[in-house]
């Protein structure tokens, strides 16, 4: 029987998207290459257990994988990554095999890892879980790595665990695919900028990092690129009703991913907006309708999949209805606005006179005083941790690398502040204010939800991955930057480049010797 | 500009790099055998009181492991007196049995003797037969105020414990120490993995950064 009309519109629409994808260049397909590389070097040399938050997620993938939905949030209390006894059987024994600490090295025994191996092989996994301080997630990547894990599940859990560790490194490599487009769309005449964009990415070692464990960043960030890519390229070509429902498909994953992606929410309908705006020329009433009808559609569609969700959540599945990022509940202290500004001040700023020190460390000495060390985050969690911290935010490269790495930091931004400044953006200064938006809103969400944590907790809050939905920007940065060169344009590329690639290897290299040989 | 002195920047940078890489990788230094640390720096001391006896069992001692040392962070206002410290396996043999002076504070070496195999869920005990209280630096306790709760090793007791840091027999260059820290890498890991997969990685981390020239040579040559 031969194949119908239907069946032949479908394979010509879906070899004329094949055929899009193609006309990509190689280079982009290249660097995807390259980072599932990192990704996959980082997979094997991260220990288990060893990723930030990794046991808890973990927990939240074999229910999803057993059970086909979402743990419960009131399940049984943990702290941490979640104790070993709210743990399967075969990760408790993981866990209490591989002593757990954020700092220290595993063990270095091999008769306790062939133990253990022996065990595993045999040992059941049973049914009781719990995810601790991330049950709250949403359920989108662990319900994606519950499908590896259930595809796995007739391995133990070592060799389960490398392939949940795997769908991150595909992840990371789409990441890098959706930078690279997304610089694309912005400099459409600058082919050679392109490359260096998805380099910038492929090659971030905290990004590659986190690509080599189980954590639902990996997709938060590609869903993240995603959107900057479709924003840019509906800037580009217009907002067609097709582009519209895509930005809202994107948007609605990345609210279904994890809630670090509400701060990009603010500058992506502004986009859509400007976008709707600018069409108004056309002042037919079809054009009128047509202008309705994408918004209205790009709205139900970002909007409706994660009201089904909250309403699924709580009323079937009986979860609590107080969202969180990072597990702190939403309905936790609010505190003062002079005391949220003042916090969102000293995260990047020094602190002013008559401010409150919000960022101190409390340390015992050996005879138990306390001391209250004040700390800066954009210095000691955001630069320090972009350059490279690893494990549990634990350990890095040695000061002057810090230092080295600042000033190239320094100079690129410089760099591409130039380009900006020098470039005619005309209308194009609207799609620059979205992105801006999109980096203030990250910025901002950040702040408060760690606010409300260093009220009710005491502890601080900020990590560098908690703004790499903003790695698109990265590498817009890192080719403004380049191209403020000049004529020294290669030159500059080349030395980005090798830069990039030692932070890389260095990264990869500290951590071999951090957790195989522990220097002291 | 030619993209070939673009492509010179980058290889020169990459270069320069490795090349520092290998000199400070080539200096031999101390390296440990193993150690039942879980923090970079311990916060909390743990005090032997004058005459006091503490043990703590799973300890973990290689064969290779030339030297046991001790970190004492504190000491009382009396003259402090000799430690005795007694290192045996899970079955009770001793591995090695010293009363050693403790003139200061900082780092105390006992040696091992050699011509043993691993050991295993072994027990270190310690006295303080001096006046002074003698306080250790622990095992446990991270710096890192965000990080989870940490736990010893089977058979460990759930508490802060003295750290112990097992040292290798004289000073190694990274690359001698290279095929340890492989198969060391190998262990809790998938059971396909073994060391050599560490050499894979690396060759694969070396293909990437050529692939990342390829790449920017690419870039360079466009337009």
């Amino acid at each position: 029987m031969s194949p119908g009309p239907r069946w032949r519109r479908v394979m010509s629409r879906a070899w004329r998207r094949a055929a899009v994808a193609r006309r990509l260049p190689h280079a982009a397909w290249i660097c995807a290459a390259l980072a599932l590389g990192n990704g996959l070097i980082w997979n094997l040399i991260t220990p288990a257990m060893q990723g930030i938050d990794e046991p808890a997620h973990i927990s939240y993938v074999e229910y999803m994988a057993q059970h086909g939905r979402p743990p419960d949030i009131t399940g049984p209390p943990s702290s941490g990554g979640g104790t070993v006894s709210a743990l399967a059987s075969d990760w408790s024994d993981v866990m209490a095999s591989l002593p757990f600490a954020d700092a220290g090295p595993p063990s270095w025994s091999s008769a306790q890892s062939q133990a253990l191996r022996q065990r595993l092989r045999t040992d059941n996994r049973s049914e009781r879980f719990a995810s601790g301080y991330v049950a709250a997630y949403p359920p989108l990547y662990y319900g994606l790595d519950a499908l590896v894990d259930r595809a796995a599940s007739a391995l133990p859990a070592l060799d389960r665990l490398f392939f949940m560790r795997l769908l991150g490194a595909f992840l990371f490599a789409g990441t890098t695919l959706m930078c690279f487009c997304f610089v694309r769309e912005l400099m459409p005449g600058s082919p050679w900028a392109w490359p260096l964009a998805g380099l910038a990415i492929a090659f971030q070692p905290v990004a590659g990092s986190l690509a080599g464990v189980v954590t639902p960043d990996n997709l938060l960030f590609l869903v993240s690129a995603a959107l900057f890519f479709m924003l840019a390229r509906a800037f580009r070509l217009g907002l067609t009703l097709r582009r519209g429902v895509a930005i809202g498909v994107v948007c609605a994953l990345g609210v279904l991913t994890k809630g670090t992606f509400y701060g990009l929410l603010p500058g992506a309908a502004m986009a859509v907006l400007i976008l709707l705006w600018r069409s108004r020329r056309v002042r037919s009433r079809s054009a009128r309708g047509r202008r309705l009808l994408i918004a209205a559609l790009t709205a139900v569609v970002a909007i409706v999949p994660a009201g089904i969700w909250q309403l699924v959540s709580t009323v079937v599945l009986a979860r609590s209805g107080a969202s969180t990022t990072a597990g702190v509940v939403t309905s936790g202290a609010v505190g003062s606005a002079r005391g949220q500004i003042s916090y969102l001040w000293g995260t990047f700023f020094p602190r002013l006179p008559g401010m409150h020190q919000w960022f101190v460390n409390s340390l015992a000495d050996t005879a138990g005083r306390i001391t209250l060390a004040p700390y800066y985050p954009l210095w000691d969690v955001y630069i320090q941790g972009f350059i490279g911290r690893f494990g549990w935010f634990a350990f890095g490269f040695p000061a002057w690398v810090n230092w080295l790495g600042l000033g190239v930091l320094i100079v690129i931004t410089a760099g591409a502040i130039l380009t900006v400044a020098r470039a005619r953006l005309g209308p194009r200064w609207a799609e620059l204010f979205t992105y801006a938006t999109m980096l203030v809103g990250t910025v901002v969400l950040v702040a408060v939800v760690g606010y409300r944590f260093r009220l009710s907790t005491g502890s601080g809050f900020e990590e560098t991955r908690y703004l790499f939905g903003l790695l698109a920007l990265w590498g817009a940065l890192v080719v403004c930057g380049v191209r403020a060169f000049g004529r020294y344009r290669n030159v500059a590329a080349g030395v980005v480049v090798g830069l990039l690639v030692c932070d890389s290897i260095g990264a990869q290299l500290i951590s071999i010797a951090h957790w195989y040989a522990f220097p002291l | 500009m030619s993209p070939r002195i673009g492509l010179a920047a980058g290889g020169l940078v990459v270069s320069v790099v490795v090349a520092a890489l290998v000199l400070l990788l080539a200096q031999p230094s101390p390296h440990l055998a193993a150690t039942n640390t879980r923090a970079y720096d311990e916060r909390v001391a743990i005090d032997l009181a004058p005459g006091q006896r503490r043990c703590q069992g799973g300890e973990y001692v290689p064969a290779a492991a030339a030297r046991l040392r001790l970190t004492i962070v504190g000491l009382g206002t009396a003259p402090a007196g000799p430690l005795a410290v007694a290192l045996s396996d899970s079955e009770g043999h001793p591995l090695s049995q010293a009363t050693t002076p403790v003139e200061r504070a900082g780092p105390l070496d006992i040696p091992l003797a050699g011509g043993r195999a691993d050991a295993d869920g072994g027990s270190l005990c310690l006295q303080n037969l001096g006046r002074a209280r003698i306080a250790f630096e622990g095992n446990l306790t991270s710096s890192v105020l965000e990080a989870a709760p940490s736990l010893n090793g089977p058979g460990e007791r759930p508490t802060d414990e003295v750290r112990t840091d097992y040292y290798l027999g004289g000073r190694q260059s990274w690359f001698t120490l290279a095929p340890t820290i492989a198969s060391r890498f190998a262990d809790y890991k998938p059971s396909w993995v073994g060391a050599w997969t560490l050499w894979v990685l690396i060759a694969l981390a070396l293909a990437l950064a050529g692939g990342a020239m390829m790449v920017l040579r690419l870039a360079l040559r466009t337009p």
